[in-house]
């Protein structure tokens, strides 16, 4: 504390002597524009070279520079989203010079201002990887998730929905991943706080820009939280426009939506077919043993027999069926509205905006809506400049039975009716008891969050010399969750003859205080230095408090009358950590062509143990502007060329408050009708505190570029990234009493190449413009050393591996949480023994008759055994793409987005689950076995529930594909149009998302195919943009 | 100018928040090891050792570990193929592994529980008497937790031989070695005897473990350890004697005049029994779990705050007893079976993972299977206690139709017909053709060798025998108590672990090992007596009395088997006499294990995760694994 005084205090005396008296010195004024020259722009920063005079513009776009020594000087005008530009000026002592700027927008190239965390740089001079998307681009995709509007959009950063529900979250890798057991989601940090979660609260319509920092000599600055990246994200502050006066937007669309496909499910004649074949082969096989063993149900010819109870056998007769997916599926639902309002005096800018949006799913009782509201104010006084702004939403996600479901309906064969003669609902329609009426589910099975989240920003900065700012950022960030859960009486699996009912209530406070001290000045002409310090504290506090019931006596009071039902449960929690963090760093750039950077960060941690709470994380990093050096300038085509490097170290917050303690856990126990609690250690976290940070090492290599007159832009780059002390479970001697502890041992390794590319293929071919944007990426990862050394049972070129999570060096993490993150470890199936084979089957063991799943015996002993099993492959693709075409002819624009996800494996879970073939639950139409039709992809049907063997072995498959994300149609009214309503500006569109995928693929979701989920969507969407 | 300079100053003034920050962290929601010296945190701690009996009694590993693969329980249809495939505990086939996940949770829920005792144990010296806890109370506490400990140690040994002894909480060491069996056995007789003086005869709190219980258990560790040679010999059977007396003689521990009613509540089935002897299945709703024969049992509750914690899930081990699914035969779902039986509540949800042997079937009384079906001369009402042979119609339906011979003659059922019989015994074709309901009935009894007989194989529901889908369920661990429906697998009854009716078992087995033949025949006797019939208990000596020309050890073994059936101790008593004894028994009884049974089987294999925790000298593993 007093360390800051001091400095202060000292840098303030410092002030009034540097601000001298000034003579031989004029004034430059001037404007900033957009490129038409149209529209004035506010916060462009306005420098002379070699001095530390600058100046920002304001509102109206306009600036003034003092003191500026007579002669010809250089003023550079920039800003981020737009093209520096440097214009020459003569200041004439005593005179004010005027000079304006016209600056061109630009997106994703090399002379724009880009966050790089705790400031912003110039691109040119950025030594780290950083891909930026600004809200132009954001625009352009009608969404009401943030990080949805950049899918696909930047190489290296892999975002897949986690599921098919409305409000289902996304999830976000950088670069791969690198944690077998603790979270790689990137940090977000809003307005430079960084918070817990992600930005699905945010509106993306209120962001200015997001900025991904992906390797190391970015991500340091964050410590302990950058390992997995860093997602930056600057909201919109003041009059856009830069206007004096107020301007108004207005913002809605509306859309409907349809399943991709449904399932082709047998009917009742298929399904009642099945069961007779099953029948017959379950005789087949009996005689395979005993020649004269009893038919079953007359060699399957006895329909009776074959269906398992009245239910079935009376639908059979009626010919009466249901299409169980129909009978849960409706058309979805999408509307937005956004109003905004911002404005600007002298010294004051403010900003309001307000969003609702509202999205019905598939299926009913499957919603989610989102209101939301943002107000920003900022005021400049002098040397003080002071802001603030407030984010506050509120979202209700309906989930009911979420992905559940749906794999009800698929559950049901097709005999049963969901209501009866009186038009009440069914239970179980076709008499099996493990599964249930989903319409009776979507009726009766609630499931909702109800998510509140005030999110502030508050900085003060004070100039304390020309080119260096103390600053101050407060943010706080409360949010709340309400889970609600009502499951009527046999509602779902488990059959239930109570309703049960639950609420969870989650409350967090955050906040975050950060001093910065920031400097960007010039030293003389061939200097610059760019320089950072930081001190800055983090501290959240969650609680949590849960309550349940049974027995509730009645259906609409939900979960708000909790205290009529009877066995209750109760819980609560409390939850605290807190960050202290110091963070330097400096960039110094030599004749604007050279430029080093280092940064070190030290985080002391409340989660870590005495003698681990501190750690460090450095960085190192040089970029050169190859292109401006004098023997580049022969190449006429080139236009810049820069190669940059860097090396750093980062952490991952990988252990969760008191995680080090090993606490007592509270045991249930009774004592006749006596509650017997007790407590007892824990015998799956015994103390450990020992426990330090995962540390990720990265390298970064880079080329930016841009040629033809910069008709073509863009980079390349490559990256590797060893993480060390990996957090990994390690079994204990079980006779201790505890069974595993977390060690800082293991280690991962990612490696890729990322590319990204955009052209300008028709600048202005009669008026048409056509822009195409490229992203390419590869990412290797593997797992380069685990906990245990043991090779027992390990596969060839998977040594050592650790068999109960699925683990193996040389291969990729396998994360039994993450869909998108397994490797794949079975039995590879060769085909269907078929008849003849009989002997030659059996000699593999009992289990294999023809008709039945053949393995590969692949170490040859003639067994089929569990060292049979072998790596089938990963759902880590080899490479991932994406293009994204533009077009634009005088009013009209029209955009495309494509993305392709090759070269991988994925379990297609949901055709094993609704392919297993047992005579129980609805199935999918197949091709199976029969002895007259000897299939030798299917194996032969079961019934009364056996299952068929090796099931699974049937399901892995190639997951390539790619698939049209969105295409956007607008048409923007001209001005002479838009005014004669009183607008300024009238655009008109229609989104199709997710139009297209291409794949051969048969389920509900071929890109999330691992979980059986709800069906994958295409969205209509028309849209209208108002300005005023 | 000024006012933001004092602006500037204030701002710099407001910096300095930052330095309260304290990176100390506080444990509020929770406690630490400190707690357990404390008067409440030392009955906190023992109870958390009683919660830790969970993890062991009452799961699928209880079954799969305490009765499959011996003489008189095999395997049902649902472990035999498919998911559920780790029928190699049964058939001791070359699945038998030390990754067996079921062997692992007999040992860590055993270890964790010793860990708590041991957490106990070293905290108490620093536990305060007096106020709310004299110290008497306080000294009770630390008996309990040696009881638990004991009992701990005793299951360990039997399954496994040498185990790691660890009687103290310390460091964690990733180092272990395993103690000899001698050694163990010591410390499980010391706590005992430490623990028998300050526990008292009963408890107020029931399932809380007393003196009883302690002298049952140290009667039974006494007489295991007299056959082994490390053993004391006639020494520890006498020791055996002394023990189980103390208990059978105590008549806070009598038995319950009524064999079924040992496990079984009202029988609601009674007025619709061809038989009418204890038919049906259980109702327990009318139990009383608290009876003095119960000496120690695990508790359960259907209370879902006793039972439904944060850890709840199957393996975890601290939720309902499971034991209801597994005895069931199938009844449900299948109208090639039986009609009017959709699955209920009664009934109970069959997960079909384990049946009796013929062999098992064979060992009770026969009268009944030699008289007029249906109105049976009944003497021991041990099988009727044991099993439920009845099931009635809830719903209409129609009994299938089949060819003679083994037929039904097929028959349209209406709720509360008679649906399904499987008396213990053959019937007629005429006798079927009478009936409406589907008859099943059992291998035949003479056969010797039930490898040779295909009729007591798998599957026999085509031709209504007892197979390995169907066959009689067993009624001590139906539940139709449970609050979630037919389908919840969380059962609330007590395991029953330690009875009077087993003290009694020990005691013959000790006496007829010191060669007193007819105290042990006494001592069966009062079991006899107590398992005659209503109609017999004038003249039970004349068809049931035991002499003592009768008593060896395969029969104290043959009259466990009807007294203990499905109470999860076969294993564990086979292979007390030796490892030949265990294999000649499984041999003779099991079918499906006769081919691979030898005596390397009689010692569980170590489970895989203790071995790979184990840094250092290698942690040995069993010969034969």
């Amino acid at each position: 504390m007093q360390r800051w005084t001091l400095l202060v205090a000292a840098a303030m005396v410092a002030t009034t002597s540097v601000a001298a008296d000034a003579q031989q010195t004029g004034r430059i004024t001037g404007s900033v524009t957009d490129s038409a020259g149209t529209q004035p722009l506010d916060r462009v920063t306005i420098t002379v070279a070699g001095t530390s005079i600058a100046a920002t513009t304001g509102a109206d776009g306009r600036y003034t520079l003092n003191n500026v020594p007579a002669g010809a000087q250089q003023v550079r005008a920039q800003r981020l989203g737009f093209a520096a530009l440097t214009q020459p000026v003569t200041v004439v002592a005593g005179q004010s010079a005027t000079l304006n700027f016209r600056l061109a927008q630009q997106a994703v190239t090399l002379n724009t201002i880009v966050s790089i965390g705790y400031g912003t740089q110039e691109r040119r001079t950025v030594t780290a990887a950083v891909s930026t998307v600004t809200s132009e681009q954001i625009k352009e995709i009608a969404t009401a998730d943030p990080i949805k509007a950049i899918q696909g959009r930047v190489p290296g950063v892999e975002i897949v929905s986690a599921g098919n529900l409305p409000g289902a979250a996304m999830n976000v890798r950088i670069r791969g991943v690198r944690s077998l057991t603790a979270s790689n989601d990137p940090l977000y940090v809003v307005d430079g706080i960084p918070i817990s979660g992600g930005i699905a609260d945010f509106n993306p319509a209120n962001i200015e820009s997001i900025d991904i920092l992906k390797d190391a000599s970015a991500t340091a600055v964050y410590g302990s939280r950058g390992a997995n990246g860093v997602v930056l994200i600057t909201t919109k502050n003041g009059a856009q426009a830069g206007r004096l006066n107020a301007q108004f937007t207005a913002d809605m669309y509306w859309g409907s939506s349809r399943p991709y496909q449904l399932i082709d499910m047998m009917d009742m004649y298929e399904y009642t077919r099945m069961l007779q074949d099953a029948a017959r082969y379950e005789q087949y096989v009996r005689r395979l043993t005993d020649p004269s063993a009893p038919s079953v149900c007359n060699d399957g010819e006895d329909i009776d027999c074959v269906l398992g109870n009245d239910i079935l056998r009376a639908a059979y007769h009626a010919g009466r069926q249901t299409d169980w997916q129909r009978q849960i599926l409706r058309t979805g639902q999408q509307r937005n509205f956004q109003g905004g309002f911002g404005g600007a005096t002298q010294n004051t800018r403010f900003n309001l905006s307000g969003n609702f949006f509202d999205q019905q799913g598939l299926a009913i009782g499957q919603e989610f809506w989102r209101g939301n509201g943002a107000a920003s104010v900022e005021h400049t006084l002098d040397r003080l400049r002071i802001g603030v702004s407030a984010n506050v939403s509120r979202s209700v996600q309906d989930q009911g039975a979420g992905d559940g479901l749906w794999g009800g309906a698929l559950a049901q064969t097709g005999f049963g009716a969901p209501y009866d003669d009186n038009g009440l609902l069914i239970a179980q329609p076709d008499g099996e008891p493990n599964t249930f009426n989903p319409v009776r589910t979507q009726q009766f099975f609630l499931n909702q969050f109800l998510r509140n989240r005030i999110f502030g920003s508050a900085f003060a900065e004070y100039r304390l010399l020309e080119g260096l700012n103390f600053r101050m950022n407060f943010g706080p960030d409360y949010s709340s969750q309400d889970n609600g859960q009502f499951i009527g009486p046999r509602a779902t699996y488990p059959s239930n003859e109570d309703s049960r009912a639950q609420l969870r209530t989650n409350q967090t406070f955050a906040y975050t205080l950060d001093n910065l001290l920031q400097l960007s000045r010039d030293f003389g002409s061939k200097h610059h230095i760019d320089g950072t310090a930081l001190y800055g504290i983090q501290k959240s506090r969650g609680t949590e408090s849960f309550a349940s019931a049974q027995q509730l006596p009645y259906d609409e009071q939900k979960w708000f009358a909790l205290n009529t039902g009877a066995n209750f449960q109760l819980s609560s929690n409390l939850s605290e950590w807190a960050l202290e963090s110091m963070m330097g760093r400096l960039s110094y750039t030599l004749l604007d062509r050279y430029t080093v950077s280092a940064a070190v960060r030290r985080d002391g941690s409340s989660r870590l143990a005495k003698g681990n709470k501190w750690a460090t994380f450095p960085t190192f990093g040089a970029a050169w502007q190859l292109g401006d050096e004098s023997f580049m300038q022969g190449i006429s085509w080139l236009d810049a060329l820069k190669v940059r490097g860097s090396y750093g170290a980062t952490g991952n917050t990988a252990i969760n408050p008191y995680q080090t303690q090993g606490a007592l856990s509270r045991t249930l126990y009774n004592f006749g009708a006596a509650n017997g609690f007790g407590y007892g250690p824990n015998a799956g976290n015994p103390a450990n505190p020992d426990l330090k940070w995962e540390k990720t090492y990265q390298t970064d290599v880079g080329v930016e570029f841009g040629v033809f007159n910069n008709r073509v832009t863009g980079s390349v780059d490559y990256y590797k990234q060893n993480t060390k002390d990996l957090l990994m479970s390690r079994t204990l001697p079980t006779t201790s009493g505890y069974r595993s502890a977390l060690q800082n041992i293991g280690e991962t390794m990612n490696r890729g190449i990322e590319l990204a590319l955009s052209t300008v293929n028709l600048s202005n071919w009669r008026g048409l413009r056509w822009t195409t944007d490229f992203a390419w990426a590869t990412n290797h990862n593997e797992i380069v050393k685990l906990a245990t050394a043991d090779t027992t049972g390990c596969p060839v070129n998977a040594r050592p591996c650790d068999l109960n999570n699925g683990w193996f060096v040389g291969q990729p993490i396998n994360n039994n949480n993450d869909a998108q993150r397994r490797v794949w470890y079975d039995y590879r199936k060769i085909g269907i023994w078929q008849q003849g084979q009989e002997a030659e089957a059996a000699s593999y063991g009992n289990q294999f008759r023809p008709g039945e799943i053949r393995l590969e015996d692949a170490n040859g002993d003639g067994r089929i055994t569990p060292a049979d099993r072998v790596i089938l492959g990963n759902t880590y693709a080899k490479w991932t793409g994406s293009v994204y075409n533009r077009l634009a002819w005088r009013g009209f624009d029209l955009s495309a987005l494509a993305t392709v996800r090759w070269g991988y494996t994925m379990f297609d879970s949901f055709n094993d689950g609704t392919n297993q073939m047992m005579g129980r639950f609805g199935n999918i139409r197949t091709d199976y076995w029969t002895p007259e039709n000897p299939s030798t992809t299917q194996p032969a049907p079961r019934r009364n529930g056996n299952v068929v063997p090796f099931s699974t072995t049937r399901a892995y498959r190639s997951g390539d594909h790619w698939r049209i994300r969105n295409i956007t149609f607008g048409y923007e009214a001209p001005t002479s149009l838009a005014s004669r309503i009183g607008a300024d500006r009238i655009r008109l569109y229609a989104t199709a998302q997710d139009p297209w995928f291409f794949s051969d693929y048969k389920g509900y979701d071929p890109e999330n195919g691992t979980a059986g989920g709800a069906p994958a969507y295409r969205t209509l969407l028309i849209g209208a943009n108002l300005g005023w | 100018m000024r006012r933001t300079l004092m602006a500037g100053l204030g701002l710099a003034l407001l910096a300095g928040i930052g330095g309260c920050l304290d990176l100390e962290e506080k444990l509020v929601s929770n406690l630490s090891n400190e707690y357990v010296k404390t008067q409440a945190g030392l009955t906190a701690g023992v109870n958390a050792i009683y919660q830790q009996l969970r993890g062991y009694y009452g799961r699928e590993q209880q079954m799969a570990l305490g009765d499959f693969g011996t003489d008189i329980w095999t395997n049902g249809d649902q472990v035999a193929g498919g998911a559920q495939a780790w029928f190699y505990l049964n058939d001791y086939s070359s699945g038998l592994t030390s990754t067996d996940g079921r062997i692992q949770e007999l040992w860590n829920p055993l270890y964790t529980l010793i860990a708590r005792a041991n957490v106990v144990l070293d905290a108490a010296p620093s536990v305060p008497e007096g106020g709310a806890m004299s110290a008497a109370e306080k000294a009770g506490r630390v008996a309990e937790a040696k009881f638990l400990r004991a009992l701990a140690y005793f299951e360990l040994v039997q399954h496994f031989g040498d185990v790691t002894l660890n009687l103290t909480s310390g460091a964690l060491s990733t180092e272990a070695e395993r103690t000899p069996a001698a050694d163990v056995y010591a410390a499980i007789i010391k706590d005992l005897e430490d623990a028998i003086p300050d526990l008292p005869v009963t408890q107020a709190e029931w399932g809380r473990a007393h003196k009883g219980a302690a002298q049952h258990l140290l009667a039974k560790v006494y007489l295991t350890r007299g056959y082994k040679q490390f053993g004391q010999g006639n020494a520890d059977f006498q020791q055996a004697v002394t023990n189980a007396q103390a208990v059978v003689n105590n008549a806070a521990y009598a038995l319950t005049p009524v064999y079924a009613d040992l496990f079984c509540g009202t029988h609601t089935a009674d007025q619709n029994a061809p038989d009418p002897n204890r038919q049906g299945f259980c109702n327990i709703l009318n139990y009383n779990e608290k009876q003095p024969e119960i000496l120690f049992s695990v508790q359960y509750s259907y209370t879902a705050a006793q039972v439904l914690g944060p850890q709840c899930n199957n393996t975890a081990g601290v939720c309902g007893n499971y034991l209801h699914l597994a005895y069931l035969s199938r009844y449900d779902g299948d109208a090639t079976l039986a009609a009017g039986l959709p699955r209920d509540l009664n009934n109970g949800r069959p997960f079909r993972r384990i049946r009796p042997t013929p062999f098992l079937i064979g060992l009770f009384d026969k009268t009944r299977w030699t008289g007029t079906p249906g109105q049976s001369d009944i003497l021991d009402t041990r099988f009727d206690g044991t099993f439920q042979t009845l099931w009635i119609a809830t719903a209409t339906g129609t009994n299938p139709a089949e060819a003679c011979p083994n037929c039904t003659s097929g028959a349209a059922l209406a709720p509360g017909d008679t649906a399904m019989w499987m008396p213990g015994y053959q019937v007629s074709d005429e006798f079927r053709r009478s009936k409406k309901y589907v008859i099943y009935v059992p291998c035949p009894l003479e056969v010797v060798n039930v490898t040779t007989a295909p009729e007591c194989g798998q599957n026999n529901k085509s031709i209504r025998r007892y197979g390995w889908e169907v066959g009689p369920s067993v009624k001590k661990h139906q539940d139709n108590g449970r609050t979630g429906g037919f389908q919840d697998e969380l059962g609330g009854r007590d395991v029953i672990l330690m009875r009077t009716g087993e003290t009694y078992l020990i005691l013959a087995e000790a006496q007829a090992k010191l060669g007193q033949n007819q105290a042990a025949a006494d001592a069966i006797n009062v079991l006899r007596a107590r398992a005659a019939s209503a109609a017999h208990k004038g003249d039970w000596r004349q068809f049931m009395e035991v002499k003592a020309s009768d008593i060896s050890l395969d029969f104290i073994m043959d009259e466990r088997a009807r007294e203990l059936a499905a109470e999860s101790s076969r294993w564990t008593d086979l292979v007390r006499p030796g490892p030949d004894y265990f294999v000649a028994r499984v041999k003779r009884g099991n079918r499906e294990a006769s081919a691979n049974v030898a005596a390397r089987h009689a010692l569980r294999p170590i489970p895989q995760q203790q071995i790979n925790g184990v840094t250092g000298a290698p942690y040995p593993q069993n010969p034969g694994y």
